[in-house]
């Protein structure tokens, strides 16, 4: 939390705790005993502490704005990381088929959560609060996405193996 | 213009992607079992494998395990 004052990190613990015991009640009937009881009671309570410290931390930002210009999060130059120029012009053609694949195959929600979440590091959390979706939805948002960036790479001649090689080591 | 390492971190990620990968669900139904494993010394069993892709992929789950993995450690009984 940015510069929390003692009332409000205890109002904080408290509602986190009262948030986890419900959270424990309601799901006791999935405890299957592959843990110790206690830890499996602690996840919930660590999840809500965190869960409640990212919207603290982000609070002050504003989505709507920073997801706004999606397609254009992706101006890259493929000289900025060195190499010779027959490895910056790999790059560079590398680089125009996730371009390619980012303006023309990806829905505007992917395009936002790549940039939201991997370009603005904002937490999938907070994400899933602005669109009023779940983790697993924007996670399978963002796994079709890296997918299709993939299958699209491989299909054009660049191997995982090649990718990396071409954009690994960035300083 | 991008940051060169937000792309190295984008396409790390693509590189390893999986045609199939655990929810945030599952992966929040493994962490008990998981870092008791993990604190236990078994760092290869299948569960922890299982849960490891979606760990190097998922900053907010990663975070939460890590967190209940360091509480537990500090656990004098633990």
């Amino acid at each position: 939390m940015p510069n929390p004052g003692p009332s409000d990190v205890d109002q904080l613990a408290e509602d986190c705790a009262q948030n986890a015991l419900v959270a424990i009640l309601d799901r006791l009937r999935d405890f299957r005993g592959d843990s110790r009881f206690t830890t499996w009671a602690y996840r919930f309570a660590i999840n809500m502490a965190l869960v409640a410290n990212r919207r603290e931390a982000w609070k002050s930002v504003s989505l709507d704005a920073l997801l706004a210009q999606s397609g254009r999060a992706w101006r890259f130059e493929a000289e900025a990381l060195g190499g010779d120029p027959e490895q910056t012009a790999r790059r560079a053609e590398a680089w125009k088929v996730v371009q390619e694949v980012i303006d023309t195959e990806l829905s505007e929600r992917q395009r936002q959560a790549l940039k939201a979440i991997v370009v603005e590091e904002v937490p999938l959390d907070e994400l899933v609060r602005h669109w009023g979706s779940t983790r697993n939805a924007v996670y399978k948002l963002l796994h079709d996405a890296r997918w299709k960036l993939k299958t699209r790479l491989e299909a054009r001649g660049f191997t995982p193996r090649d990718v990396l090689g071409l954009f690994g080591g960035a300083r | 213009m991008v940051d060169p390492r937000v792309i190295e971190r984008l396409l790390r990620d693509v590189s390893e992607t999986e045609a199939e990968e655990i929810s945030c669900s599952e992966c929040f139904d493994l962490l008990a079992p998981a870092v008791e494993l993990d604190l236990g010394g078994s760092t290869s069993a299948p569960v922890l494998l299982r849960l490891a892709h979606h760990l190097r992929h998922c900053a907010v789950c990663r975070e939460e395990y890590e967190a209940l993995r360091d509480f537990l450690r500090s656990e004098p009984e633990a």
